[in-house]
């Protein structure tokens, strides 16, 4: 039985939530793999190879076109090329694209609906074949493949970049000749979308290793069954052929792996770092033990690993793109106070945020609102949406935490129902904060309300089912989390949209809806300054109706070792994290 | 000639009391029972005595530990959360006195930590910032000098001394249902298991064969998932396997016995089944009962604790000490005040259980009754 | 013997195809997907989902199942190594975990036997008690905080073994000396059941007639212990021994996780958890096998140990 206690971990590292586009959370501490990647600057290294060590999870598989975990897309981002490359730039202290395969950013038509990317000459995979277009048609064609039915199609046609008929192939009602992925020739791609997108969201279709990065053909097909229904691409070193900056040297599943430069690729040279040591390491105290040892150079800290370290001068914040908040079945059939907006607003004003990030997670800051502090609103300065004017101004006063005005509330609705309420509170089962957040909001709860009007009871559920649970509406309040791409908070409201199929709150508002297309489809894509007030709308329209009580934002804390000198000077990058293969490092002793 | 004899002998003997009746004496002592004698045997035994003792102990803790401070088991202070244990008298001689050893920046020496510093154990530099190892007295600086938390508090701010012995009355409840369900059900399918032999035996053992191949955790979140996280849904959920390793004891031990001679010469003499089931065999099989009786207690509180590890731990906010266990191994190293304390309840009820399980052993073991 | 042996081997199979068949049913049971996405949407998750037939009606997806477990082909697995056969995700970690459990026996078997007759032979002496303790110690501290405390204090404090395990293929120096401190943690729980057992078993050996007897008939104390009393002790010993030998394929999951082991530990729990029935079902499967087999050889080598046990033999 013993052997079963460490569960809980495995169920979180099961449950891993996906890197780019995002998904329903699982448990705070699932964000804690961090392994920040990136490039840049040349630094003729002298006196033997630059090494970084790092310990990380297990990764399942390395094919591109079926990862799920952020493992997974970290490993990409070092083996995997892809048209672009978004990388550090030390004189504009923030994010920029550059040509990593393709020559430059793609040029598109009039009506921005046909993009064309210009690939560079002499292309090679690991193994010295050429790489061109045709790789790339290759790789969407098989991404695609309506037999192969791979996780990660939607990201073609399910995503801020909808490619023409990419769905119809998927679903297999049309020819490959249909879909609007070309290779015209050997330098060139063309691709043809549903709608025009603002640059920026279709440059991050086309940027870093994942799943448009292109798959070898001849070691995809050799992987073959015969009925064409599944490949074994990507599941050892031998059928992982890279096309980044850098190349497998070893990977002993679940256990270590090793890259060392790809002298092929074409953006090598931008990167400091010539060796990457990544061990498997999913004991958290472990870690912290290796980094302490000198043996791995970065570590993640979170609970009382955290504590240790809450006045080292080296720790540095990443931000996440999710907002953790208690969802409330605000179309409850069995309880009629839930669908009263006034008590909904009393647990709103009655949630001491402060406390929870700050006493409960440590590492977290209060959030009294939808969108994260990560989300980037305007692409072009890097600026984040709480940082601009519009999204401060919403705020409430305190983080939202104002008793008096709780009671007021509450005394409303307690008055329209007229009896004792019993409010059930589901948590995950695997996560013991969330377990502490749920003990803490019952007695503040109580407290604030007079536990002979409030009954708050809670139930531990496994995550999967908190989620179906909600989905259903089988519950009264609940927390989960949704995160997204950084840099297009618009389209990461689609959750709350009527027409989302996996909703877990019961927000049904038309006008909502309309602001949605609109901002993500329809008239303000490019009107930057209407569609940073449209985004305030929804915001505010979700506060008002309070379908949940945003609670916290998580961040993850992560120390870095004496050898190691970021780039970035601590400071986050969207897009990037901290810029540490661009990075100078001491030599190892 | 033959009466002759009898005769000379007649006059040779004299009897001497043929006028008195001849009684047996009568019992000077009262009659010993099986189970008096088995105290008896069971009173010289010093240790399982102590721990009879012990275990009253813990039982009267569980049942009024909770009482006796004025904190809540849910009761909470994130003002004061993690608070090193502290307990009067014993404070003096430097353990369990509320201080705790930390790195800080030096500057706070003199600015947050004012006063409750007691000692610079170290300074070292990191990146141009001057850091110290300190030993801080943690009640001073959160300023409650007034409180004592004997056993620290928890991540909640909540007295793990309530929690603790709450804790142990619940997880003592849960293990004690789950335990006499499993003895009940174990030793009657392992005495009719081993005893019949042949088909029935064959079909019963594939029976547990197949109960017990499949994944018992699959089953137990089922359970659970189903019946919901209370005391009796997590005892049955304990009792759904937990009789296996029991019934199977108690067949080897039917196999070892059933076919000595003195069953044989039982059966001879007409004794049936159940007389030879109960009467003969099973008493043998005692010690074994009652040891594995004795040790199912810590054994259930340990499955327990593992259902509290995935998640299936009782209902929030109560605690059992599986619960605190899960919570205390996640900061095991950093706060291990958590750990400890249900670590060493749970290790001194197992001990006390396993020497208590052991003299019941000796004192009931039938080959051993009538000796000291 | 020959007949009641192929009888149980027949039964052996029926009891294993029950086994997979009743868990083939509550694993499908769960709630959830092996899908994590929950962006996904609805209609490309079913189709996904369809490719398994995982939305068929059960009985339709045990026929499926069926057909490839006749041929023992479990499948490729679909979440926790996507693609990968499932008898290979086995064949590449069972060896990890069986090279510790093969010297976690060597270690504690002798040393838990030692423990066991000594207490026993020194039974209610100081000898006894302070075995007793530490058995019971080993028993009720969890494995995961003896884990813990090896690698903080021994590993990590006075730098005596590395941290976690090196990576090696090969059983160099390096690599033993990494996997000391797993074995030992490995081994306190053995050493406990096993010389709790032999120490309860002797002790009631010793007290038995045949012990009188045979010391009786001249015998030194030495001479009826090795040769009466552990004897006998042994039967119910094999209990636990047996199935000790064949578990060495197993993996512990805390332990392999405290010192980065990539064994067998986790397969099955992941398994289940990221609802990867191939797999879950392909371990189940050769798990179970392995288990009915050891109950098996146990139940035989009763009569081997002990010929008066006769095995089936009725009342």
């Amino acid at each position: 039985m013993k052997r079963y206690l460490a569960l809980l971990l495995a169920i979180i590292l099961i449950a891993s939530v996906l890197a780019g586009c995002g998904g329903k959370e699982v448990a705070p501490e699932t964000e804690i793999e961090v392994e920040e990647v990136d490039e840049t600057k040349e630094e003729p290294a002298e006196k033997g190879p630059t090494v970084y060590r790092i310990a990380g999870s297990k990764t399942a598989t390395l094919n591109p076109h079926i990862y799920e975990t952020t493992a997974e897309s970290d490993t990409m981002l070092f083996i995997f090329g892809n048209l672009l490359k978004l990388i550090y730039d030390e004189d504009i202290d923030s994010y920029k694209f550059i040509g990593d395969h393709a020559e430059g950013v793609p040029t598109k038509n009039e009506e921005g609906t046909v993009w064309t990317f210009k690939l560079k000459e002499g292309l090679k995979w690991e193994d010295g074949d050429p790489l061109n277009a045709n790789d790339y048609e290759y790789s969407y064609k098989m991404l695609l493949d309506p037999k192969l039915k791979n996780m990660r199609g939607p990201q073609v046609f399910d995503a801020d970049v909808v490619v023409v008929n990419a769905k119809k192939y998927w679903d297999g009602e049309c020819a490959w000749e249909d879909v609007g992925i070309k290779a015209l020739d050997d330098y060139t791609l063309e691709i043809t979308i549903g709608f025009p997108v603002p640059e920026m969201d279709f440059y991050l279709g086309f940027t870093n290793g994942g799943a448009s990065s292109p798959v070898q053909e001849k070691i995809y097909e050799a992987g073959m069954n015969e009925d064409r229904t599944e490949t074994n691409y990507g599941t050892s070193m031998e059928t992982t052929p890279s096309s980044g900056p850098y190349k497998f040297e070893e990977w002993i599943r679940d256990q270590n792996k090793i890259y060392v430069r790809n002298e092929y690729s074409p953006i090598a040279e931008i990167y400091t770092v010539d060796r990457i040591e990544s061990r498997v390491v999913e004991d958290a105290n472990t870690r912290v033990q290796l980094f302490e040892n000198n043996d791995i150079d970065s570590v993640v800290l979170s609970g009382a690993n955290y504590d240790k370290y809450s006045e080292d001068p080296r720790l540095v914040f990443s931000k996440t793109t999710g907002v953790w908040s208690m969802f409330v079945n605000m179309t409850s059939e069995t309880k009629p106070f839930l669908r009263d907006v006034n008590f909904r607003k009393a647990l709103f004003y009655g949630m001491d945020r402060k406390a929870i990030a700050e006493d409960i997670y440590k590492t977290a800051v209060p959030a009294p609102y939808v969108v994260s502090t990560a989300k980037i609103a305007a692409p072009s300065k890097g600026l984040a949406y709480r940082d601009t004017d519009i999204g401060k101004n919403i705020l409430p006063e305190n983080n939202g935490y104002d008793l008096e005005l709780a009671k007021e509330y509450f005394d409303k609705a307690y008055e329209s129902y007229g009896k004792k309420m019993e409010l059930e509170i589901q948590y995950f089962d695997n996560s013991e904060n969330m377990k502490r957040t749920a003990e803490f909001l019952e007695q503040e709860y109580e407290n604030a309300f007079g536990s002979d009007r409030l009954d708050v009871v809670l139930r531990g559920v496994p995550w999967q089912n908190a989620y179906d649970n909600m989905e259903n509406g089988n519950y009264d309040c609940g927390f989960g989390s949704w995160s997204g791409g950084e840099f297009n908070p618009w389209s990461s409201m689609e959750v709350y949209t009527q027409g989302f199929t996996s909703k877990i709150d019961q927000f049904g508002n038309d006008e909502f809806d309309k602001l949605f297309e609109r901002t993500v489809r329809g008239d303000l894509i490019f009107k930057e300054g209407e569609r940073l007030q449209a985004l305030a709308e929804m915001e505010e329209m979700l506060l008002d109706a309070v379908p949940f009580v945003p609670m916290y934002e998580p961040q993850i804390t992560s120390i870095f070792a004496d050898r190691v000198h970021l780039i970035t000077k601590g400071k986050y990058v969207p897009g990037i994290g901290f810029a540490t293969l661009q990075s100078e490092y001491d030599p190892l002793d | 000639m033959k009466n002759n004899t009898k005769k000379n002998i007649e006059n040779k003997f004299e009897f001497i009391q043929l006028d008195e009746i001849l009684k047996d004496e009568k019992f000077e002592g009262e009659a010993i029972g099986f189970f008096k004698d088995a105290m008896i045997r069971f009173r010289k035994n010093k240790a399982s005595v102590t721990s009879f003792v012990i275990i009253s102990f813990l039982v009267f803790m569980a049942i009024f530990g909770p009482m006796m401070n004025e904190y809540g088991f849910k009761e909470q202070n994130l003002k004061l959360t993690l608070m090193p244990a502290r307990i009067p008298i014993i404070e003096k001689m430097g353990v369990f006195d509320g201080t705790k050893v930390m790195n800080i920046s030096k500057d706070n020496i003199e600015g947050k930590y004012k006063g409750a510093v007691l000692q610079v154990i170290k300074e070292y530099k990191v990146k141009d910032r001057e850091m110290a190892t300190v030993k801080v007295d943690m009640y001073k600086y959160k300023e409650v000098k007034d409180k004592y938390f004997w056993f620290g508090t928890d991540s909640l701010g909540r007295d793990q001394w309530t929690r603790l012995w709450r804790g142990t009355r619940i997880s003592l409840i849960i293990s004690v249902i789950a335990m006499s369900v499993n003895i009940v059900i174990g030793v009657v399918y392992g005495a009719i298991s081993g005893y019949y032999g042949g088909l029935v035996d064959l079909g019963m053992q594939r029976f547990i064969e197949v109960l017990n191949g499949i994944p018992f955790l699959v089953v137990i979140i089922l359970f659970v998932l189903y019946y919901g996280p209370g005391i009796i849904p997590i005892a049955l959920a304990l009792c759904l396997t937990g009789w296996i390793g029991m019934s199977r004891m108690i067949r080897a031990q039917f196999y070892k016995y059933k076919g000595m001679e003195y069953v044989l010469a039982s059966r001879t003499l007409g004794a049936t089944d159940r007389t030879l089931i109960f009467r003969h065999i099973l008493p043998n099989a005692f010690g074994i009962i009652i040891t594995m009786s004795a040790l199912a207690i810590p054994g259930a509180i340990f499955q327990e604790s593992f259902l509290a590890y995935i998640g299936l731990g009782i209902q929030a906010p109560e605690p059992s000490i599986g619960v605190l266990l899960a919570e205390g191994q996640l900061v095991l190293l950093e706060y291990p005040h958590l750990t400890i304390f249900p670590a060493l309840v749970i290790s001194i009820l197992m001990i006390s259980f396993n020497l208590l399980g052991n003299g019941l052993r000796d004192a009931f073991d039938p080959t051993l009754r009538g000796q000291e | 013997m020959f007949r009641y042996t192929a009888q149980r081997l027949t039964l052996l199979v029926i009891t294993l195809f029950m086994i997979i068949s009743v868990s083939f049913f509550v694993l499908h049971s769960m709630p959830g997907s092996f899908i994590t996405d929950p962006k996904m949407p609805k209609d490309v998750k079913k189709a996904i989902e369809d490719k398994y037939h995982l939305n068929e009606p059960m009985i339709v997806q045990y026929g499926y199942f069926l057909k490839d477990f006749s041929k023992f082909d479990f499948g490729l697995s679909i979440a926790i190594q996507p693609k990968v056969p499932v008898n290979q995700i086995l064949a590449t970690k069972v060896p990890v975990s069986m090279q510790l459990n093969i010297f976690s026996l060597l270690l504690s078997l002798p040393i838990a036997i030692v423990f066991g007759i000594w207490a026993a032979l020194k039974k209610n002496k100081l000898p006894d008690h302070i075995i007793s303790i530490m058995i019971i110690a080993f028993i009720a501290i969890p494995s995961f905080v003896f884990a813990s405390l090896l690698q903080y204090f021994i590993a990590f404090k006075l730098g005596w073994f590395p941290i976690v395990v090196s990576t090696e293929k090969v059983l160099t120096w390096n690599k033993f000396k990494s996997i000391i401190l797993p074995i030992l943690a490995l081994s306190f729980g053995s050493i406990a059941g096993v010389a709790r057992y032999t120490r309860a078993e002797l002790c009631e050996a010793l007290n038995s007639e045949y012990m009188l007897l045979a010391k009786a008939k001249g015998l030194t104390q030495v001479q009826a212990t090795t040769r009466h009393a552990m004897r006998n002790s042994f039967i119910p010993l094999a209990n636990i021994i047996i199935p000790m030998f064949t578990g060495i394929l197993g993996g512990s999951l805390v332990i392999e996780k405290i010192f980065s082991i990539p064994g067998m530990g986790s397969v099955m729990l992941d398994g289940i958890n990221a609802k990867d029935y191939p797999v879950a079902m392909g371990v189940l499967f050769w798990y179970s096998l392995l288990g009915l087999l050891t109950i098996l050889i146990v139940d035989l080598s009763y009569g081997i140990i002990d010929p008066r046990i006769r095995i089936g033999g009725r009342k």
